[in-house]
């Protein structure tokens, strides 16, 4: 017999997606596109209650903000599809820019090395987690919960504690320098996140994160090396947490032992924003995006309204709880 | 459940212990035939070994430690109520013979205070105070008074700016015993013509205090803000960080912070900030050791001992640089 | 013997294979042989070895000793790829599917295709091609699915057909369905019967795995029991009854069989205990019974 689109649709019977009352339309319309809704809404609003919200300025100042949260949230996504989580990020913020801000005054001009060295301390943590989950079979939280620990006291003992404040002059232009009228860290979360978009939703490696994510029991079964893409999230992770950390430390010209720390909540938090489910096999990067920028322009909104810093946390728990309920009713 | 009882056992066999060791010397101070010859161990819990200013600390503290002949065994809360408990029960059970602690909350380480004082061994509290009016019943207190620092702040502030201005204020950890003196002291010495126009915690980090001040430099426009007062001075420098990149250095006659840390003083010296207050960590450090030794040798100890806070600027800056 | 080689080489045979798992002898001197196009059952109780067989057969597990023949040459199967590149095909029990993922990506799943952008150092999936190949395969199986819905949507037929598909979108000669029926209800397994057949009629081999004898002499043209890691009969269906076979899967022969008056005629059970039976095989496994811990 031929198959013609009509045939298609007599024979998928219930199961089609165009099928449903009108109430479960609604409600798919909402699980699809609701979080881009409430960004929209409360961009809105901002806007209207704060004169100086859509100014130019402010608008590269809240992108500028989120890129470095953006650039973690971006390996996050990766780790979180294959039903995996990654604790340790805060501790890798910490470690990678401890190291560059140590490596940086000394190499003189030339930041290259130190920023290669960062990024490769950023790719061991990530192993590290990688060789624990996929090798010692420990769950991803536990994994990571010790390979958090393990990071952050690796930077005390780097500094004994101390803060290292100074870089050289090409190292902050990494935190604070502008291509045209785009800052520097802006520029490299757009370009790590097309890449991730790529990988993720185009390549074999990116449809098998995926399919780890939604059964590895079928992904080993039909010959998908799972370990290796286990290990390859980890190893992504541990890279986009180390570029994040490199960007801090330039931003802040100096690195605190301490930097980093609860940045593993806030990623999370976005990613999950974002549509990224905690129990794998779903999310986007477009998503993580928009939850990143969510999160940072709801922060920075809070702010220029002056809204007091004991509520500020709570807005954030509000708009986790939304968008947990929003994503329910996604139609996929 | 089953846990209960066992506690109590340990500290009364603590307490038993406790009693034997400083001998009929009781709550006093220890017999002097002990004490001659004796090995004192002295037990710390400070708030967190990875802050910077309290590395300085115990670096002192080891190092008179080692002048005095005494041993330490130091340990920190990770600014966490919970450990801080149990490590104060550690130290109990490897009987120590006195505990210098850090408190890291004016209320909630009463507990844990309380814990000590029931085991019969000497306590002695450093640097962060008990709330107001708390009934704990420790030897002495070695630090400072935060209330002061806050103080400093402002008379520092009324004295730069007699004509007054606003302020944006970059507040530590709200409910932090070291955030609400400082800040407390600040409010009552401010003159009226000041006004803070903006207020953020920022958990003194430099990374949360930067973030929020690119914000309120977007609220607030040029003139709009005179000076910019923190807790500490990660959040100050993390302030003048984002003023300095939205090229706005010019317009803020003043910003101040507290500790008189190396990156403070570098930015003193770049004009990106303006003034900090210095506690004496390590010389609060090496006082507490100075003052346990001697109690626990039989000397006679103070309730109170408040070190000073330095005012640093421009003017004085040298002699603090390294 | 009704059971006799055809003339043309089997398309695949597996010769005296053995597989023993530290203590457990799982496979003792196993040989069968599948025909071009025919549809094969293997039956035999729990941890008989029938799954450990079709393992070896696809290349997950290597045998001890014995070998394979495909297409009459002598050949290995190092690693389930090179079983698959051959044309063998495993349809798994929990059909192997990522539920989050759409029909044509679990068709593809471990075997995307690609294609080149910006150059050969650049590969992206080719959606595409998976999208028409799955219409492709889905059509021959006259089960139409639209290719972009995700699998958790389907109905378990359905998801059984994309595991099937999976196998024919990529030239399968032969089939191996292990349990078939265990995930399915009484309707859809009318369907599966009739998947099988249009399978055979597309001219590919199907090897069935199961322990339930209605589906054996439903779909099968002839079919093996096995019974502790041996052989112990060969039939074609027609041959023996159901109560026959039932004997010889929980007792190992047929010596002692009672007939209690199954439905198959007089004549057609003495040829099958005279001739269509693999004697030796039956013989061999009840001189070893106890011998085999498991
Ligand atoms: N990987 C393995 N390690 C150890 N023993 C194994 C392994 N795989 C199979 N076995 C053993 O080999 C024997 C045959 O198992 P197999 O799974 O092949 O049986 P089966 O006929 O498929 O049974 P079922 O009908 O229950 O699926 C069993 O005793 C089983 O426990
Ligand atoms: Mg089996």
């Amino acid at each position: 017999m031929s198959l013609t689109m009509d045939n298609i649709k007599t024979k998928l019977g219930p199961a089609d997606l165009k099928d449903g009352t009108a109430a479960t339309k609604i409600k798919r319309f909402i699980g699809d596109y609701g979080i881009i809704v409430l960004f929209v809404v409360i961009l809105l609003v901002l806007a209207a209650a704060a004169p100086n919200f859509l100014t130019l300025n402010n608008i590269v100042n809240v992108v500028r903000q989120s890129s470095i949260i953006g650039l973690i949230a971006l390996g996050m996504t990766f780790i979180m599809i294959t039903a995996g989580i990654d604790l340790s990020v805060g501790s890798i913020v910490g470690l990678a820019g401890m190291t560059f801000a140590l490596l940086a005054p000394a190499s003189g001009g030339a930041f290259w090395l130190p920023l290669i060295v960062g990024l490769g301390v950023g790719l061991l943590v990530g192993f590290l987690s990688a060789a624990l989950v996929v090798w010692g079979a420990i769950l991803p939280f536990l994994a990571t919960l010790a390979t958090m620990a393990i990071a952050r006291t690796a930077v005390l003992v780097m500094t004994n504690g101390q803060v290292v404040s100074g870089l050289s002059g090409p190292a902050e232009w990494l935190g604070s320098g502008f291509i045209g009228p785009v800052p520097v860290p802006v520029i490299i979360f757009l370009i790590a996140a097309i890449i991730c978009e790529f990988v993720l939703s185009r390549t074999k490696f990116g449809s098998h994160v995926y399919a780890v994510g939604g059964n590895e029991e079928s992904a080993k079964k039909v010959g998908i090396s799972t370990g290796r893409v286990l290990f390859a999230v980890y190893l992504i992770g541990g890279v986009t947490a180390a570029l994040g950390g490199l960007v801090l430390t330039a931003r802040l010209d100096g690195a605190a032992p301490v930097a980093g720390t609860g940045y593993e909540l806030q990623v999370i938090a976005a990613v999950v924003i974002g549509g990224t489910s905690l129990f794998g096999g779903v999310g986007t990067i477009r998503g993580t995006v928009i939850g990143v920028l969510l999160l940072g322009v709801v922060m920075n909104g809070m702010n220029l309204l002056g809204v007091s810093s004991y509520y500020q946390q709570g807005v954030q728990g509000i708009i986790l709880v939304l968008a947990v309920l929003l994503n329910r009713w996604k139609s996929d | 459940m089953g846990m209960r009882p066992k506690i109590a056992a340990a500290v009364a066999m603590l307490a038993a212990g406790a009693l034997t060791l400083t001998g009929c010397g009781g709550n006093g101070s220890a017999s002097s035939s002990e004490a001659a010859g004796k090995s004192y161990n002295i037990g710390v819990v400070v708030l967190d070994l990875q802050d910077p200013d309290l590395a300085h600390m115990t670096d002192a503290m080891k190092k008179t430690a080692d002048e005095k002949g005494v041993k330490l065994n130091i340990t920190d809360s990770k600014k966490d109520v919970g450990s801080e408990l149990n490590q104060v029960e550690d130290l109990l059970t490897r009987q120590v013979d006195a505990v210098i602690m850090q408190p890291l909350d004016g209320e909630a380480s009463q507990n844990a205070a309380k814990r000590v004082i029931a085991a019969n061994v000497p306590l002695f509290i450093l640097s962060t105070e008990f709330a107001e009016g708390a009934d704990v019943g420790y030897k002495s207190y070695i630090g400072v008074d935060d209330t002061v620092a806050g103080e400093m702040q402002a008379e520092y502030l009324n004295k730069a700016l007699p004509e007054g201005g606003n302020i944006v204020f970059a507040a530590g950890i709200y409910g932090a015993s070291w955030t609400d003196r400082r800040k407390n002291g600040f409010d009552s010495k401010i003159n009226k013509n000041f006004k803070v126009v903006a207020e953020f915690q920022a958990k003194g980090s430099r990374d949360d205090a930067k973030r929020n001040m690119e914000d309120t430099l977007q609220r607030f426009g040029a003139g709009q803000i005179d000076a910019v007062v923190a807790n500490n001075d990660e959040m100050a420098i993390g302030a003048a960080s984002a003023i300095a990149d939205a090229g706005r250095t010019a317009e803020f006659k003043a910003v101040v912070g507290v500790d008189g840390t190396e990156p403070a003083l570098q930015d003193i010296k770049a004009g990106t900030m303006s003034a900090t207050v210095r506690q004496d960590s390590a010389g609060q450090g090496a006082k507490a050791v100075e003052v346990v030794t001697d109690f626990l040798k039989g000397g006679n100890v103070e309730n109170r001992y408040t070190l000073p806070f330095t005012l640093i600027t421009k003017d004085n800056l040298s002699e603090f640089l390294k | 013997m009704t059971d006799a080689p055809p003339a043309t080489p089997p398309l695949v045979a597996l010769h005296d294979i053995h597989k023993t798992f530290g203590a457990v002898s799982a496979l003792r001197g196993v040989s069968i042989d599948v025909q071009p196009g025919e549809t094969f059952a293997l039956l035999g109780d729990n941890a008989a070895g029938k799954s450990t067989l079709m393992k070896v057969l696809t290349g997950v597990y290597q045998p001890d000793r014995g070998f394979i023949e495909l297409d009459g040459q002598r050949t290995e199967f190092p690693t389930p790829s090179a079983s698959r590149d051959q044309g063998v095909e495993m349809v798994y029990q929990d059909f192997a599917l990522a539920d989050n993922l759409d029909v044509r990506s679990n068709i593809f799943l471990g075997r995307e295709p690609q294609k080149n952008i910006l150059g050969p150092l650049l590969k992206i999936i080719d959606r595409k091609k998976m999208e028409a190949e799955t219409k492709r395969v889905l059509e021959r199986l006259d089960i139409p699915i639209n290719p972009r819905l995700k699998v958790k949507r389907l109905s378990g037929g359905q998801r059984q057909a994309v595991a099937i598909g999976r196998a024919l979108a990529f030239d399968a000669r032969l089939i191996i369905m292990d349990e078939p029926t265990a995930n399915l209800s009484v309707a859809k397994v009318d369907k599966l019967i009739e998947v099988t057949q249009r399978l055979k009629d597309l001219g590919i081999a199907v090897i069935i795995i199961t322990h339930r004898l209605d589906e054996a002499f439903a779909v099968a043209d002839r079919f093996a029991v096995m019974r502790q890691g041996q052989v112990v009969g060969r039939f074609r269906v027609g041959d023996v009854s159901e109560a026959q076979v039932a004997h010889l899967i929980s007792h190992g022969t047929l010596d002692d069989y009672v007939d209690n008056g199954s439905g198959i005629p007089e004549e057609r059970r003495k040829i099958g205990s005279t001739s269509s039976m693999d004697v030796v095989d039956a013989v061999a496994a009840r001189g070893s019974k106890g011998g085999n811990g498991s």
